[in-house]
């Protein structure tokens, strides 16, 4: 089980070094702030629940409900 | 309470005393024997003197000139509770600010992080347990670059680059929240350029009601790269764990909690590590919250320290 968090561009296209990290959610996930990859994904091994995950790069910041596996797609716009 | 540490490399023999449990700080180079210059130690004095006063009046805006203010954050921006208390630190070669480490972090499946860590002697950062081991790094760490006091692109005292890490057993498999701090072991003696922080225990009493600041580098302003400070009031102790309404944001795991007193050195008492999730429910509060360093933790962080030490 893991989610995987897609960071985008409103163009779609991935980007690289967005700071994500968890902003709710389920007790005991720590305040990990990973880093998108090239492809603009980041992996995080969340208990089973849902979540609200923060992504930012530079003065773009947005937040998403991301369930604990599965896909899901940030547009920072 | 029997603590195990695991490092990812062979770290020396040393037994944890667990009579050691206080660190002396330091206030960094040029102690009275050197050829520190009057003018060089009233400057250090006043510095301090001004870091006292800020940390005493958590309503200023600025800290140590510069740029003013912060946007305003809004709500539910993570472990930000309500309106946004932080404020920038500039003069980050002042003390207790320099002592505080901005950390790039590459975990073993080449995964990226960013955190903050924060010296407690001349080899030897304290930080979360999950910057230097956790499953989305794919276990350890493999690098963290340490950059003391940074200010943006400002980097006062250079990067270094760590490659030694310690936790604790219990942390590694277990991932208890109570448990999670690490240590970044330095190659280079940076503490005898910044200084480091004092430790010792802090009986609950001596807790609550307390206010607490904390300070590191949130990825949310200047992506993790600007120091941000704020204090608050405790609002919960645990046996391991202390809760407070300090505002933080992700990046700032790691970040040291301390007394925010008239002492003339702070002294720490937690390590910052969870947003408002890493509250229980049935706790009734919206805290962030530190692993609190108790006499078995401290013994640990000082057996830490002597094997920074060994060479």
């Amino acid at each position: 089980m893991g989610a995987i968090i897609r960071v985008v561009d409103p163009s779609g296209t991935p980007v690289e070094g967005a700071a994500v990290t968890v902003v709710s959610g389920t007790a005991g996930y720590p305040e990990m702030t990973l880093l998108s990859e090239a492809d603009g994904i980041v992996r995080m091994s969340l208990p089973a629940g849902t979540y609200r995950v923060a992504a930012i790069c530079g003065d773009r910041h947005v937040e998403a409900d991301v369930a604990a596996s599965g896909e899901t797609r940030i547009v920072l716009a | 309470m029997q603590l195990n540490t695991v490092s990812n490399f062979a770290a020396p023999p040393i037994a944890p005393d667990p009579a050691r449990v206080v660190i002396e700080g330091s206030s960094g180079p040029a102690g009275p024997a050197t050829a520190s210059s009057p003018v060089a130690d009233a400057a250090r004095l006043a510095g301090v003197r001004s870091a006292m006063h800020m940390l005493r009046n958590p309503n200023l805006s600025v800290i140590g000139g510069g740029v003013a203010g912060l946007e305003a954050g809004g709500a539910g921006i993570e472990t930000v509770i309500l309106d946004d208390g932080r404020v920038r630190v500039t003069q980050t070669t002042l003390l207790p600010w320099r002592m505080i480490c901005a950390l790039r972090i590459t975990g073993t499946n080449g995964v990226r992080a960013v955190g903050t860590g924060w010296l407690v002697g001349p080899r030897t950062l304290l930080t979360a347990g999950h910057c230097v081991h956790h499953p989305d790094l794919g276990g350890w760490a493999t690098r963290i670059e340490v950059s003391a006091g940074r200010n943006g692109e400002e980097f006062p005292y250079d990067t270094l680059a760590a490659t030694r890490f310690s936790a604790l057993q219990e942390w590694t498999t277990g991932h208890a929240p109570e448990l999670d701090f690490g240590c970044i072991h330095l190659d280079a003696p940076l503490g005898d350029r910044t200084g480091w922080f004092s430790l010792q225990p802090v009986p609950d009493a001596k807790l609550k009601d307390r206010t607490v600041a904390i300070a590191g580098y949130p990825a949310d302003r200047g992506h993790g790269t600007e120091l941000y400070r704020h204090a608050q009031k405790v609002l919960r102790v645990d046996p391991q764990r202390l809760y407070y309404d300090v505002d933080t944001f992700g990046g700032q795991s790691g970040s040291p909690a301390w007394l925010d007193a008239a002492v003339t050195a702070p002294v720490v008492v937690g390590i910052h590590a969870y947003g408002v999730a890493g509250t229980p429910a049935g706790y009734g509060i919206v805290a962030n919250s530190a692993t609190r360093l108790i006499p078995p933790v401290l013994a640990e962080i000082t057996r830490w320290r002597a094997a920074s030490d060994v060479q």
